[in-house]
C-alpha cells in the first residue's frame, strides 16, 4: 500500500511536471535598441505548480509547511536582488497574510525573475494583472517608499532606461581592468 | 566527535531496488540512531542522474536524453530559479560575426587570463567547441540578439583579443539582450521537458553513494516536501550545483550558492581543486552584495576611509580611484584591516558620489541612485554608499578532465578517473579558468561541459545497461549523519555560525593575503568548524524544515571555506585572483600546479597535481608560460 502511494506520488509529480509549458507573456513597454532586434516580448514563462499547491490553513502543521515552503521559494530566487527584496518582505509579512494574499503571493512567485525585478524596482511598467496583485503592490510600495525617501527625483533613471550593472564594466586604456570583465 | 560516532553507526538495511523503471520506486525502511526514529527510503534506478538544474545541469540532462539515457535531474530549486538566471554578460564564442575571429585566439586569451594555471587541453576543448555549442543553443531556440543582417550579434568584453593579443579588441560575446542567463535557462528547460527528463524538484541532494571500490553509484537526497529519503542509483552521476559564493560575507551569488556538490565530493574522499582562486569585484553594497559599477568611479566617484581620506591616492598615485580592479580591492581591504574602515565594525569603505552633478547620476549612471536607495538605504546626493570587495566567481571546484569526468590523485596517477562521477559548470574545475576567469567564459563553460558530460556518457555507457546492486549499507552513514544533525541540541544557531564563517573568510581570505592573515584565517576557520559541533537545530520535522536545510548548507559551506583558506595559505606566490602581498611574483618553478584539498577526519590535507600544458592534437600549439601583462 505504501509502495503504491509513493508510486502514485511519482506519477502525480510526473503529470504536474509535464504541466510546465512554454507560454507567451507580453510586456507592453517597448524599448528600441540599436543593432539588434531582440523583442521585448518575453517568449518564456514557467508554471511552477501554483495551481496544484494546496492552501490548508486549518492546522498548525499544514500552515507551518506552507509558510516554510513559500518562504523558501521567496528567499531562493536565484537572483540576488529578489532574494533580498522579496525574501525580506515575505519573511516579515507571511504570518499576517490571509488566504487571498497567500494566493496572490503564489502568483508573484510564479513570475519571471528579470521581469519581476524590473517591475518591482520601477524600471518598467508591469502589466495590469500584476499591478492589481495585492502582494506585488505591497512589495512595490515598500520599494517605492524607500526610493522616495532615499533617492532624489533628479538623479533617478528615466523609466525604461536600462540600469547599469557591475558586470558591464568595460574601460579602455592603461587603467582598464587588468583582465577585463571578471 | 559526533561525526566519528555517526560513522560507526550501523542498523538493519534493506537492499531491495528496482532497475530501469523510471516511475518505479521501492519503499524500504531504515532504522537509525535509536529505536524510536525511522526514515522512509525510496529507491530509484536511472541510467544517469544529474544534480542541479541550472545551465550546466540542464544541458547535461538534454544531451543524456538525446542519447537515449533514462535521466533523472535532482534540484533543490525549480530549474528556472537557478542562479544561472542572473548571468547577464553573454557567452563567448569565436563565431567571427563582427570581425574575423578564430577559436585559437580565444584559447590564447583564456590561457593568458588564467595566468597559465588553466589546463590547456581543456581550454582548447572549450574554445574549439564554443561555436558548435552556441549554434546548438540557437537551434534550440535561444533568442540571441541579432545584427542587421541577421547574424548573432556579438559584443566586446575585456580580456578578449584578436591574433594572440596583437590584433586589437575581439567581439566575441553572444548575448540575449540583458538576460542571457534567463533565456538560456528557459531554452534548456523547455528542451529538457521535450526530452522527458524526469525532474525531482525541491529535493535536496545530501551525499554521493560510493561503493567500496571507489565507484560512484548515485546520490541520496531528501524530498523537502514530504521528508522521505531517496536513493538514486545510476551508472553516471553528474554534479552541476554551482559555486560557493555564500561562504563569504559579501557575494553577488544568490543565497542558493552553498557549494553543495563540492561538499558531497569532499565528504566522499575526493579532493577539491584550486579553491584559493576566488574572484572579487571591488564595490559591492555592504550587507547586500549587489554591485555598484566601476563606471561610478570612472565618472568621478571617490573612495574614502573613516578619516575621510581619499586613500587611493596613496596606493595608485596616478590612476587613483581608477586603478585596476585588483589594486582597488586590495587597497580597500588594507584600509579595513588597518582599522580605517567605516561603520560600527569598521569593516567597509565609503564610495562618495554626492559631489557628482545630478545629470551625471541620472544619465551616465542610471539606476545607481535607486540601487543605493533600495539596498543600502542611502541617498547618494547626501551620503556615501557603503561598499566592500564582493565575491562573484569561484574558479576552483571539483577537479575534472576535459570530458567532465571527476579525477583524483591515486598513487602515481594525478588524473585517475573516479568511475561513475562527473561535474560541470561553476562547481567543476576543468580547469579552464585557472587562476582567473575571463568574463563571459562562465556561461560558455556551463554549456560546453554540460554537453561534454553527456557526450562522454554516450561514449562509455549504453542506455539500459545493467548496474551493479548497491551495497547493503549504501546511504546509511548519510542517514545517521542527517539524523544527528536534525537532533542537534547545541547552543549556537545556524545563522550565528554562518555569519562568523563569512566574516572570517571576508577578513582573512578575500583580496588581501599575507602569511599573517592566512595563518590567522586557518586558526579562525578551524575554530568556526569546531563551533559547528555546538549547532542548534530547533525544528525536528523532516517536512519543509528550513532550519535543517540551512544547517546542512552551512556544513557544506564550511567544508568549502576550510579548504579555501588552507589552499590560499599554502600557495606562496601571486597568481591571477590569488594575490599575496608577501610573495608578489608568480613562481612557475615551484607553483605551476593545481592545489587539491582533501577533507579527511574534519581536517584539510593538501596535495598537488600538474597543470596540463599539453594540447589535445596538432590543431593548435601549446602556449608557453609568460608574464601576464595587458
Amino acid at each position: 500500500m505504501a509502495s503504491f502511494r509513493n508510486a502514485a506520488i511519482n506519477v502525480f509529480r510526473a503529470i504536474n511536471t509535464n504541466k510546465a509549458t512554454i507560454a507567451a507573456s507580453t510586456n507592453s513597454l517597448h524599448t528600441l535598441r540599436p543593432l539588434f532586434c531582440y523583442s521585448r516580448s518575453t517568449p518564456f514563462s514557467s508554471h511552477t505548480e501554483a495551481e496544484s499547491l494546496q492552501i490548508d490553513l486549518s492546522n498548525e502543521e499544514s500552515k507551518r509547511c506552507l509558510f516554510n515552503r513559500l518562504l523558501y521559494r521567496s528567499k531562493q530566487r536565484g537572483f540576488l536582488e529578489l532574494d533580498l527584496v522579496l525574501g525580506k518582505w515575505v519573511e516579515e509579512n507571511i504570518h499576517s497574510l490571509d488566504e487571498n494574499r497567500i494566493k496572490a503571493l503564489i502568483h508573484v512567485l510564479d513570475l519571471e525573475n528579470p521581469d519581476l525585478w524590473k517591475w518591482i524596482s520601477g524600471q518598467e511598467q508591469p502589466p495590469e494583472s500584476v499591478s492589481a496583485n495585492l502582494v506585488f503592490a505591497a512589495v512595490r510600495e515598500r520599494v517605492k517608499k524607500n526610493l522616495d525617501i532615499h533617492s532624489a527625483p533628479e538623479v533617478r533613471a528615466t523609466p525604461g532606461q536600462p540600469w547599469v550593472r557591475g558586470w558591464d564594466d568595460i574601460k579602455k586604456g592603461q587603467d582598464g581592468p587588468v583582465s577585463g570583465n571578471q | 566527535m559526533w561525526r566519528c560516532i555517526a560513522r560507526g553507526l550501523r542498523g538493519p538495511a534493506s537492499t531491495r531496488s528496482t532497475s530501469n523503471h523510471s516511475l518505479g520506486s521501492q519503499l524500504s525502511r531504515f532504522f537509525s540512531s535509536g529505536a524510536n526514529s525511522s526514515y522512509t527510503v525510496v529507491d530509484h534506478t536511472y541510467d544517469a542522474v544529474v544534480v542541479g538544474a541550472g545551465g550546466a545541469g540542464l544541458r547535461a540532462a538534454i544531451g543524456l536524453s538525446e542519447h537515449g539515457f533514462n535521466t533523472a535531474c535532482i534540484t533543490k530549486l525549480f530549474p528556472t530559479r537557478s542562479h544561472t538566471v542572473a548571468a547577464q554578460g553573454g557567452i563567448n564564442a569565436a563565431l567571427g560575426n563582427m570581425t574575423e575571429d578564430d577559436w585559437r585566439w580565444h584559447m590564447y586569451d583564456t590561457v593568458k587570463g588564467s595566468d597559465w594555471l588553466g589546463d590547456q587541453d581543456a581550454i582548447q576543448y572549450m574554445c574549439r567547441e564554443a561555436p558548435k555549442a552556441v549554434i546548438e543553443l540557437e537551434n534550440y531556440g535561444l533568442p540571441f540578439s541579432r545584427t542587421e543582417d541577421g547574424k548573432i550579434y556579438q559584443r566586446a568584453f575585456g580580456g578578449q583579443s584578436l591574433n594572440y593579443g596583437k590584433g586589437g579588441q575581439a567581439y566575441r560575446c553572444a548575448c540575449a539582450a540583458d538576460r542571457t542567463g534567463h533565456a538560456l535557462l528557459h531554452t534548456l528547460y523547455g528542451q529538457a521537458m521535450r526530452h522527458n527528463t524526469q525532474f525531482f524538484v525541491e529535493y535536496f541532494a545530501l551525499d554521493l553513494v560510493m561503493n567500496s571500490d571507489g565507484t560512484c553509484q548515485g546520490v541520496i537526497a531528501l524530498n523537502m516536501e514530504d521528508g522521505t529519503l531517496h536513493r538514486f542509483k545510476a551508472a553516471s552521476t553528474i554534479l552541476a550545483t554551482g559555486g560557493y559564493g555564500r561562504a563569504y560575507f559579501s557575494a553577488t551569488s544568490a543565497h542558493t550558492c552553498t557549494g553543495d556538490g563540492n561538499a558531497m565530493v569532499a565528504r566522499a574522499g575526493i579532493p577539491l581543486e584550486d579553491l584559493e582562486f576566488v574572484q572579487f569585484h571591488p564595490t559591492g553594497i555592504y550587507g547586500a552584495g549587489c554591485l555598484i559599477t566601476e563606471g561610478s568611479r570612472g565618472e568621478g566617484g571617490i573612495l574614502r576611509n573613516s578619516e575621510g581620506e581619499r586613500f587611493m591616492e596613496r596606493y595608485a598615485p596616478t590612476a587613483k580611484d581608477l586603478a585596476s580592479r585588483d589594486v582597488v580591492s586590495r587597497a580597500m581591504t588594507m584600509e579595513i584591516r588597518e582599522g580605517r574602515g567605516v561603520g560600527p565594525l569598521k569593516d567597509h569603505i565609503y564610495l562618495h558620489l554626492n559631489h557628482l552633478p545630478p545629470d551625471v547620476l541620472k544619465e551616465r549612471l542610471p539606476g545607481i541612485s535607486e540601487t543605493a536607495a533600495i539596498f543600502a538605504g542611502v541617498d547618494v546626493t547626501k551620503e556615501p554608499i557603503p561598499v566592500l570587495p564582493t565575491v562573484h566567481y569561484n574558479m576552483g571546484g571539483i577537479p575534472t578532465n576535459h570530458y567532465g569526468e571527476v579525477v583524483t590523485i591515486k598513487g602515481d596517477n594525478p588524473d585517475a578517473v573516479v568511475p561513475g562521477l562527473m561535474a560541470a559548470g561553476e562547481t567543476a574545475c576543468a580547469s579552464v579558468h585557472g587562476a582567473n576567469r575571463l568574463g563571459a567564459n562562465s556561461l560558455l563553460d556551463i554549456v560546453v561541459f554540460g554537453r561534454a558530460c553527456a557526450n562522454r556518457v554516450a561514449e562509455i555507457r549504453r542506455p539500459g545497461e545493467k548496474q551493479k546492486p548497491l551495497e547493503k549499507d549504501a546511504g546509511q552513514r548519510t542517514i545517521a549523519w542527517l539524523d544527528k544533525l536534525r537532533n542537534s541540541n547545541g547552543s549556537l544557531p545556524t545563522s550565528q555560525i554562518r555569519l562568523n564563517m563569512q566574516r572570517v573568510m571576508q577578513t582573512n581570505a578575500a583580496v588581501f593575503r599575507t602569511q599573517e592573515t592566512l595563518e590567522e584565517g586557518c586558526q579562525l576557520i578551524d575554530k568556526t568548524w569546531e563551533s559547528f559541533h555546538d549547532v542548534q537545530v530547533k525544528d525536528r520535522s523532516l517536512i519543509w524544515n528550513s532550519d535543517l536545510i540551512e544547517t546542512i548548507e552551512l556544513e557544506n559551506l564550511l567544508i568549502n571555506a576550510c579548504i579555501t583558506m588552507y589552499s590560499a595559505e599554502a600557495r606562496k606566490e601571486s597568481r591571477g585572483a590569488h594575490a599575496r602581498e608577501d610573495f608578489k611574483v608568480r613562481d612557475d618553478g615551484s607553483w605551476m600546479k593545481h592545489t587539491v584539498g582533501f577533507w579527511e577526519n574534519e581536517k584539510v590535507r593538501l596535495d598537488y597535481r600538474p597543470v596540463h600544458l599539453n594540447v589535445l592534437d596538432d590543431e593548435v600549439e601549446s602556449f608557453p608560460p609568460k608574464a601576464r601583462v595587458y
